[in-house]
């Protein structure tokens, strides 16, 4: 196995790389993030030491583990009703009063609760709602309850009164629980994680593509460029090696700007053309001049 | 996740191919070319043991999950006498093979690698076959061996 592959999956580090802090071992963002997510733990495969940490190389971000696992099985859980939503289980959702005085994301009962959303009469930590919205890529400044999507309005936060907590507190009906229902539907653990997967994959990484489909589009018109000039001069290059020029300098570019797009700061064509004479200096076809009047 | 198994396929294909680290392992590949679900290992024993001379069978049947849950082994029934196998059914007693030690970053030839290793050094804490494990905690090797040779060439267990 070469240093470069997912030990999870086998495929190629090429998206998404992702590196435990506490050993330094990378791994697909949603490779390990299913991993811990199964495990229950968060040890590294190869190593077995345990991460705290996760850091996304190619965002440049990094997620406190041990805070989100919690968030993790909320996850689950949404990704879940979203399936059932799009099933078209509306009615079964409607019954799902979940009305505990608990912070709904990470399970705490504490006077800490500060967000109280009155259509479904679910309770959380504003610090977990936010933090989830990061984890499922939804940087926007609004927040919006987890369980039914509507958005809280901005009021007095609901202080939990010790009488309330015995008295007034709904419990959910176990039957019509998401995780429940998925088990008679026939959904498994299995099925939880690919959609749950689906979701932050999706809205992760379509961003992310948006960013490199505009670079790239420089690449390729600095490539074409070239190349109807040097097949005039009758010196072609092999279609594997135009493939690898063209993935070597996109990734380059991906690199130096951090995988977005930003045509204000970076010079993309000019870039992209010094970046694919370098390469064919390396394979042999020193051709400059070229390039020299571009 | 069957595309992992693909890439394990040609992996394991490469490296048993090419590297004499695993020359003990004389094949691991799909059953069938119609299910890489079930997988079939032939290895030989290991020297300096009463297992040298013999080849034995593995049988794996990778779950819909693979990696995250590990692959189940065991040996063919009625031919391993092991005292972490279960002779019987072919059964095996060994820790990376369960959910609580697996590990995503392991793959199927390092199963069979480990059960080969498994072969050459039995382990009496957790037997399957109290006979042989209690020939071991005596440090009654030469019985042990006799045993195992006489079970390996064909002699009776008797009725259990």
């Amino acid at each position: 196995m070469s240093c470069g592959d997912c030990p999870i999956c086998l495929e190629p580090l090429d998206y998404g790389r992702s590196r435990l802090t506490e050993c330094g071992h990378e791994y697909h963002w949603d490779c390990i993030r299913k991993w811990h997510h199964h495990s229950q733990d968060l040890k590294c495969p190869t190593c077995r030491a345990e991460s705290h940490f996760l850091k996304n190389v190619d965002q440049n971000l990094v997620v406190d583990l041990k805070k989100n696992s919690a968030a993790n099985r909320v996850i689950s859980e949404i990704s879940e009703q979203v399936r059932h939503l799009a099933l078209g289980t509306e009615a079964s959702q409607r019954s799902w009063t979940l009305s505990t005085l608990e912070c709904g994301i990470c399970g705490a009962l504490d006077s800490e609760i500060n967000r109280y959303c009155t259509l479904c009469y679910s309770a959380y930590h504003e610090q977990c709602l936010r933090t989830l919205q990061f984890e499922v890529g939804d940087f926007s400044s609004r927040v919006y309850c987890c369980n039914c999507h509507g958005t809280f309005r901005d009021s007095e936060p609901e202080r939990v009164g010790s009488a309330s907590h015995r008295t007034g507190r709904l419990r959910r009906p176990i039957r019509s629980s998401p995780i429940a229902a998925s088990a008679v539907l026939g959904g498994g653990e299995f099925e939880v994680d690919e959609s749950w997967k689906l979701l932050s994959q999706l809205q992760q990484e379509s961003r992310l593509l948006e960013h490199k489909r505009q670079i790239q589009s420089h690449v390729r018109k600095a490539l074409h460029t070239h190349f109807q000039q040097s097949l005039a001069q009758s010196q072609s290059v092999s279609k594997g090696q135009f493939t690898d020029i063209n993935k070597t300098v996109s990734r380059h570019l991906y690199r130096i700007s951090g995988n977005v797009y930003q045509p204000e700061t970076v010079n993309y064509d000019l870039e992209a053309q010094k970046l694919i004479i370098c390469e064919l200096a390396k394979i042999g076809k020193t051709d400059t001049h070229n390039f020299i009047h571009l | 996740m069957s595309s992992r198994l693909v890439k394990e396929y040609k992996l394991i294909f490469k490296t048993l191919s090419q590297d004499p680290t695993y020359s003990h392992i004389l094949s691991l590949s799909p059953s069938s070319d119609e299910n890489l679900r079930q997988w079939e290992s032939v290895i030989s024993g290991p020297p300096e043991t009463a297992y040298y001379g013999h080849n034995f069978i593995l049988l794996f049947e990778v779950p819909s999950n693979y990696p995250l849950e590990p692959p189940k082994v065991q040996f063919q029934a009625n031919a391993v006498p092991h005292c972490n196998v279960d002779y019987d059914s072919g059964r095996i007693c060994l820790n990376i093979l369960e959910d609580a030690h697996w590990t995503p970053a392991w793959d199927l030839l390092h199963c069979v690698h480990a059960i080969w290793l498994l072969l050459a050094n039995p382990e009496p804490d957790s037997p399957l076959d109290v006979d042989l494990a209690c020939l071991i905690r005596a440090k009654d090797f030469s019985a042990h061996n006799t045993l195992v040779a006489y079970y390996l060439n064909g002699g009776s267990r008797g009725s259990k």
